[in-house]
């Protein structure tokens, strides 16, 4: 019989695994343990020589399983087999299967007497049907359509008794009495069939509580071994039952005649002509031009060039706060990260001696379908996030190879399917609605379509077909109709419909652009948050009166080396040419804290968020603090320009950067370098100390900025990322309330101004109180800003005043978030 | 100094890394808590430990000896990846040189890179994936062609260690690819490599032996 070898970092953990696994195979498995090291006062670790030991406890030439926890375990295993007489080394097998699931699986599979080959393959399987469980399964592959039975053999049928059906524990006791028997067992349920003597097959037969389920049995032990099962059966499986649980289903409501019905995915109604997008699929030569070596190379290439511009346009989503597009940069990062997919291409490029280009694309092809079959919705949608990724890939090996989405005139884009990154780089002006035959509402494709305002209709399945490229059709986005053969009636009536909207849509656009005030006349003024000249050109469109946070990370990331001064100049001079002479604050730069950079040596720090950022780095890095603040200054001589330095939490703070921006003004006089000698100095207020010390600091600045993210969070000492501590750090708290009050007192008092830079000021729960509290602008994403303008022209600045009063009044953050959604319009 | 290593200097250089390793345990711990499970330090210290005591009875054996028997001794105390890996690297390090009783410079050269290729192999891992190879790595090629290029062996070590220093700094900004630090991904950068760190100090302590500042 194989024995076993658990290795684990833990003694405790080794041992446990052993008596979980003892007890599915009643102790006759021989499982010996390698855990822990020699070390009473620090026992956590891998010993290779206490696994060399346990191997030779259980070792016969039937061959051994060794199970592995990680890391180091890895490598004393590997160091054990060195070590041990080079003999016995065919028959000592390595597992990777999971510790705890492999170890019970592999135990299972030991004790029917199953071969080396068996009880690996029961073990590396054992997941799957703790996927299956968790619907995050890949297909069952294990489970394949069911053979004819055999004639000679016996057949018994059963409705599964037990609530819970046939998972772990039942499936052993089924397993255990096919090994016990001289006959083959064969399940069968539906059309699928499971080898009895597989656990992992009957799992993933999945069979539940009320499932008709068959065995056949042959051989010598058929009729012994189906009593038993039938015996097995009237004990419910040896289950105890508690709850079960269910699964709801929907279906989309029935369409009327020559309507299709899809997925609505964004709202919105379109008349236009329908542009089919070819899914040509990309031509791929298989031929190798060059050594395989070199085309694994690259491959590999490809993957990494396409993984890092992933890497960059993630840190950029991120910096814009644009959370959709930054989960599907990460799940693209994930799909390139998982070795397997290169290994597994690289090793068919050698193996078919094909090119890389078309080992990637069966593979990213094979697990695109291994996606699709998933049982789940949401694991399918991923299928489209696997071959957009690919697609990159792909379009690195072949250059010219990705599809051309540019559209001449305006049209309804159909699809199969469209990638996310396809999607976002779509032109809303021409792209009047979206439909996709794949997809749900989920579907990244979706939630972009939604985001950028144009209508969609996905998962139209079979009805796709029946589209014509050319055919003008109504795209219904809001109920997920297409009318494929619309009337001169309905055509008026939809007609009529966009004209309304697109009525309301011109008069919010046309007063946009205008300066807020508030009902009684107050000016506040509205502001964008911006990450670099690549968000500015629209800015002015959309509504922002200035940039109140130009965060100036971007400019430093993803390259080798602090940008110049010149190069500086040219970034700040082109965002503030895009705001036509508005006012521009820039930031200086925010290093530390969640942001690294790749030139900047901040040794590791316990607590970063505490620790060197912000100011404090800043100030210590005379080359980098003097380039920034030259060109800021220089800047300053063409355009309206003001800074504002983050982190400053103390008065010698502020001190030292005067002294240090005097140091640098004496410099550019003593060149005849131009700049603006009053432009506005500001600093963030995000540091606790710096609200209590505000009256003073107020003294030597010209503004300050409230930034309320990382404000909220050290006020409440909560992490935002800490999902367990994010009920504290809402923008609800009385605490951030009364805050905001002092620093605007503070600032007022000495006739200074106030703005909020946070996500807070682009909540538009939370305009009215801001206004109320005294702040004097509002900077925020530029999609915010058309919603809060409305807000603040509907406000009357006293009625607001009054309202932040009582709402500073409410004792608890609860109370705060329901009194300002009851009065919300 | 002489252009040999000479066995008594190799159990000298031994005695030093148990005592430095001793000293360095908090840094190397922290190094590690960083991105790793923190044990580093209390790994290697335990590992040299064992060592040092089993050097007394290696008086007469040859180095090839000395050095097997030190790679066994760091293969069953260490407890984390570092003891099969410190341990490969002086087992197959011990075959380069068999039976001698002391090293030419160009042995040293073989020694290493006979111990090099068995991390490589035990841990398949290659330089730029933040371990301890990004700083042996660089090193035995400076060694290499310093020695190549006619350079005494003191010039050699020097550049030799110079070398591994710039590899330990080279893993900051790196992505971890390899052992516990992978697991956090891109939150590995910016921090230093411990593996790499506790391979620079054993081969500074080597060089500051065949020098002779090494105090035993």
């Amino acid at each position: 019989m194989i024995g076993i070898v658990l290795v684990s970092h833990s003694q405790k953990l080794a041992e446990g695994v052993r008596d979980l696994a003892a007890q599915m195979t009643q102790g006759q498995v021989s499982i010996a343990v390698a855990g822990g090291i020699d070390d009473e006062e620090n026992p956590i670790g891998t010993d290779p020589i206490r696994v060399m030991n346990a191997i030779s406890e259980v070792y016969s030439p039937d061959g051994v399983v060794i199970l592995m926890d990680l890391g180091s375990a890895l490598m004393s295993a590997e160091t054990a087999l060195d070590l041990l007489d080079p003999e016995w080394r065919p028959h000592l097998h390595l597992c990777a299967a999971p510790f705890a699931e492999g170890a019970v699986t592999a135990a299972v599979q030991a004790r029917i007497g199953g071969s080396a080959e068996s009880v690996m393959a029961a073990a590396n399987g054992a997941l799957l049907a703790k996927r299956q469980h968790l619907g995050i399964a890949e297909p069952p592959t294990a489970v394949v359509a069911a053979p004819p039975p055999t004639s000679a053999g016996q057949r018994l049928s059963l409705t599964i008794p037990n609530k819970l059906g046939i998972h772990a524990r039942p499936a052993a006791r089924i397993v255990s009495l096919a090994g016990q028997h001289a006959a083959q067992l064969t399940l069968r349920k539906g059309e699928r069939s499971a080898d009895g003597r597989n656990i992992n097959e009957v799992m993933l037969l999945d069979m539940r509580q009320g499932d008709a389920v068959e065995f056949f049995a042959d051989g010598a032990g058929a009729t012994a071994l189906l009593d038993s099962l039938a015996a097995l059966a009237n004990e419910n499986f040896g289950d105890d039952d508690t709850a079960a649980p269910t699964s709801p289903s929907g279906q989309p409501s029935s369409p009327e005649k020559f309507v299709l019905a899809g997925v609505a995915a964004a709202q919105g109604i379109a008349i236009a002509r329908v542009h089919l997008l070819s899914t040509h699929p990309p031509v791929i030569d298989s031929a190798l031009k060059q050594p395989i070596e070199d085309e694994q190379i690259a491959l590999v290439m490809a993957v990494n060039r396409v993984m890092n511009a992933l890497q960059a346009e993630l840190e950029k989503a991120k910096l814009r706060g644009d959370d959709t597009q930054a989960d599907i940069f990460k799940a693209h990062l994930y799909i390139l990260e998982d070795d397997r997919l290169h290994t597994t291409a690289k090793d068919a490029i050698a193996r078919d001696q094909v090119s890389a280009a078309a080992a990637w694309w069966a593979e990213i092809e094979a697990l695109a379908g291994r996606y699709r079959a998933a049982p789940n919705p949401i694991l399918q949608g991923r299928a489209v996030d696997v071959l957009d990724v690919g697609r990159r890939v792909l379009a690195e090996l072949i250059p010219g190879s990705a599809r051309s989405l540019v559209l001449d005139e305006p049209c309804i884009l159909a699809a199969e399917d469209l990638a996310p990154s396809e999607t976002s780089m779509l032109d809303p002006q021409n792209v009047l609605a979206i439909l996709t035959q794949q997809g749900g509402a989920t579907s990244h494709t979706a939630i972009i379509a939604r985001g950028m305002g144009i209508p969609a209709v996905v998962g139209l399945g079979g009805g796709f077909s029946s589209l014509k490229h050319g055919q003008r059709v109504v795209v219904d986005g809001g109920r997920g109709w297409v009318y494929t053969e619309p009337t001169d009636a309905q055509i008026a009536e939809f007609e009529a419909q966009i004209a309304a909207e697109r009525a309301e849509r011109e008069v919010l656009l046309t007063t946009v652009r205008e300066d807020a005030h508030t009902s009684d006349g107050r000016r506040i003024e509205v502001a964008a948050n911006v990450g670099g000249a690549a968000d500015a050109p629209r800015l002015r469109e959309m509504g922002a009166e200035g940039v109140g946070l130009f965060r100036t990370e971007l400019l430093f990331m993803g390259r080798a080396s602090a940008p110049t001064e010149e190069e500086q100049i040219l970034a700040y001079g082109a965002v503030a040419q895009a705001l036509e002479g508005r006012p521009i604050i820039i930031r200086t730069l925010d290093v530390g804290g969640d942001k690294a950079i790749s030139y900047i040596k901040i040794p590791p720090e316990e607590n970063p968020f505490l620790g060197y950022r912000g100011i404090r780095y800043w100030l210590g890095d005379r080359p980098l603090a003097r380039a920034q603040i030259r060109a800021i200054y220089r800047t300053s001589a063409q355009h309206n320009i003001r800074v504002m330095f983050p982190m400053v939490g103390t008065l010698e703070e502020l001190e030292a950067i005067h002294a240090f921006m005097r140091e640098i003004r004496a410099e550019l006089d003593a060149e005849c370098t131009p700049y603006d000698p009053t432009m506005q100095v500001g600093i963030m207020i995000e540091v606790p100390s710096a609200v209590l010390c505000a009256p003073q600091l107020a003294d030597k600045v010209d503004f300050f900025s409230i930034g309320t993210n990382d404000l909220t969070q050290y006020l409440m000492a909560a992490d935002r990322g800490n999902a367990r501590v994010t009920p504290l750090a809402t923008p609800f708290q009385p605490a951030l309330l009364t805050a905001i009050k002092q620093v605007v007192d503070a600032a007022h008092a000495r006739g200074k101004w106030v703005g909020i830079c946070g996500e807070m000021a682009g909540n538009p729960l939370l305009t009215r109180v801001l206004i109320g509290l005294g702040v004097d602008e509002l900077s925020m994403s530029a999609p915010s800003i058309a919603e809060v303008k409305h807000i603040i022209r509907q406000t009357s600045s006293m009625d607001a005043q009054a309202f932040a009063r009582e709402v500073l009044a409410l004792p608890t953050a609860r109370e705060v978030e329901a009194q300002l959604k009851s009065v919300s319009i | 100094m002489s252009d040999v290593i000479t066995k008594a200097q190799v159990i000298t250089w031994l005695e030093n890394c148990a005592a430095l390793l001793e000293t360095q345990k908090a840094y190397l711990t922290e190094l590690d808590a960083a991105i790793g499970d923190g044990d580093h330090g209390l790994n290697m210290a335990r590992g040299f430990g064992k060592v040092k005591e089993k050097l007394p009875s290696m008086a007469d054996a040859s180095i090839g000896s000395i050095l097997n028997t030190s790679g066994m001794a760091l293969i069953s105390s260490v407890g984390g990846a570092s003891g099969p890996l410190y341990g490969t690297f002086f087992m197959r390090a011990s075959t380069a040189v068999q039976a001698r009783q002391e090293l030419e410079p160009m042995d040293l050269v073989k020694l290493m890179e006979q111990g090099i290729e068995g991390v490589v192999q035990r841990g398949r891992a290659e330089v730029g994936e933040k371990t301890m190879l990004d700083a042996l790595i660089p090193a035995l090629n400076a060694l290499k062609s310093q020695l190549e290029a006619g350079a005494g062996l003191s010039d050699a070590l020097d550049a030799c260690v110079a070398a591994a220093e710039a590899g330990v700094r080279s893993t900051i900004p790196l992505v971890a690819k390899k052992g516990r630090a992978s697991y956090l991904g891109e939150r590995s950068v910016g921090h230093q490599d411990p593996g790499a760190t506790s391979a620079t100090l054993i081969l500074g302590l080597l060089r500051d032996v065949v020098k002779g500042s090494g105090v035993s």
